[in-house]
């Protein structure tokens, strides 16, 4: 009963979005690559938008157990089902795992070897992430992601507001990100190609959306300690031995920025050092 | 080449001036053809051999053109030109061709292309990023 109800909202209040998605639908048909990036800052409603945007390429509510995905290495395990199923679409949430920081780790040289080798499966991938200036410079001189959406407002139980910038338009985002003092303002120089509202998904759908969003990001939270790392975490995080890391960064004289129960934990920005 | 007279350097390609030199050609067969129809409707019986033999100047200097583009189609109108005897009608139907080919190569192409930019798979194909 569900089925297309999702597309029709979005071409009911949203006709402009639902134009542009297609076009990307009908991209990933000529067997061409298409990465839509959704990004926003904290609470913006950029998980319930994401899934609002793939139940649309998918035609109809997306599977979120075999569909969504926290996190790198659950995208991973998640891309090779939905390629073996054919389905169209896939979320990639919480990707802030796939940044530049850690650009060299052989995780991130797996995702990048995904998204340029993806485009035979005909799926769209889509990542959510707080800010799309982390991405890899080396995604988009491979002209991968395609369109931006930018969740800026939300207003409980209402909507959420966007604005959707094209590749070339992100181009120059990332120029402000640069140039900017305050990087946030970036979106505001950069005229976007269109702006909207999201609807809110429906209340059931919303709670079965929030319950696995919060159960992957506690296991992506692991055994961090007020945002800081142990090895093990930075080592997963880096693609490298936990031992190797204490060890290395014991030769660096980098000291622990708290100590709980014998176990060091260190601030994410160590991850620089190892670059 | 270098402007003696102000020491500054003058560079203008020979597209620029065979274009101009072709536009004023154009211009010429545009002025012919007004005082043609002005004489017509006013009633008298005028001579299309002036419209003739401007189209046949604005053929010629486009000559070398046609000659590259192997567009042995408008070298044969030459030719028909030169012999045949041509109703008005007919020397504009060849005009308006060649109005066509000028657009194409850009000569009198005045209108630029309006991109809607809410399609961003249009505007990214636009910017070469396809």
């Amino acid at each position: 009963m569900l089925k297309g109800l999702t597309k029709k909202i979005l071409k009911k209040y949203d006709p402009l979005l639902a134009k542009n998605l297609d076009g990307q639908t009908q991209r990933v048909g000529n067997r061409m690559a298409s990465l839509v990036i959704i990004d926003g800052g904290v609470g913006s409603g950029k998980t319930h938008s994401g899934v609002a945007i793939a139940d649309h390429f998918n035609g109809s509510p997306i599977d979120l157990k075999k569909q969504y995905a926290i996190g790198g290495t659950a995208f991973e395990e998640k891309l090779k089902y939905c390629v073996d199923g054919k389905i169209k679409v896939i979320i990639y949430d919480e990707a802030g795992d796939f940044s530049r920081r850690g650009a060299i780790t052989k995780f991130n040289a797996r995702l990048n070897r995904i998204f340029e080798t993806y485009r035979t499966f005909q799926i769209i991938v889509m990542l959510i992430l707080p800010c799309m200036d982390i991405l890899d410079n080396q995604l988009f001189t491979n002209k991968i992601p395609r369109m931006l959406i930018n969740c800026h407002n939300k207003i409980q139980g209402k909507y959420t507001r966007y604005r959707a910038y094209s590749l070339y338009r992100m181009f120059w985002l990332k120029k402000y990100f640069k140039d900017l003092t305050v990087k946030p303002q970036a979106y505001t120089k950069t005229r976007p190609n269109f702006r909207g509202y999201i609807r809110p998904l429906d209340p059931k759908r919303a709670e079965e959306v929030d319950e696995i969003s919060s159960e992957g990001k506690r296991a992506e939270l692991g055994g961090t300690q007020d945002g800081l790392y142990n090895k093990y975490d930075l080592a997963k995080k880096m693609g490298k031995g936990a031992n190797y890391i204490k060890d290395r960064l014991n030769q660096l004289g980098v000291k622990p920025a708290k100590v709980v129960k014998k176990e060091y934990f260190w601030r994410d920005d160590v991850m620089d050092l190892f670059q | 080449m270098v402007d003696f007279n102000t020491e500054t350097a003058i560079n203008t390609p020979a597209r620029n001036i065979e274009g101009v030199l072709l536009l004023e050609k154009r211009e010429a067969f545009l002025q012919a053809k007004e005082s043609y129809y002005i004489l017509k409707f006013q009633g008298s019986n005028p001579s299309i051999a002036i419209m003739k033999a401007r189209l046949l100047n604005l053929l010629d200097q486009w000559h070398g053109y046609l000659l590259r583009q192997k567009d042995f189609k408008f070298i044969e109108v030459i030719k028909e030109l030169k012999s045949e005897d041509l109703t008005d009608e007919q020397l504009m139907e060849i005009f308006y061709k060649i109005s066509e080919e000028m657009d194409k190569s850009r000569l009198t192409k005045i209108d630029s292309v309006v991109l809607d930019t809410t399609d961003i798979e249009l505007e990214n194909n636009a910017k070469g990023l396809d």
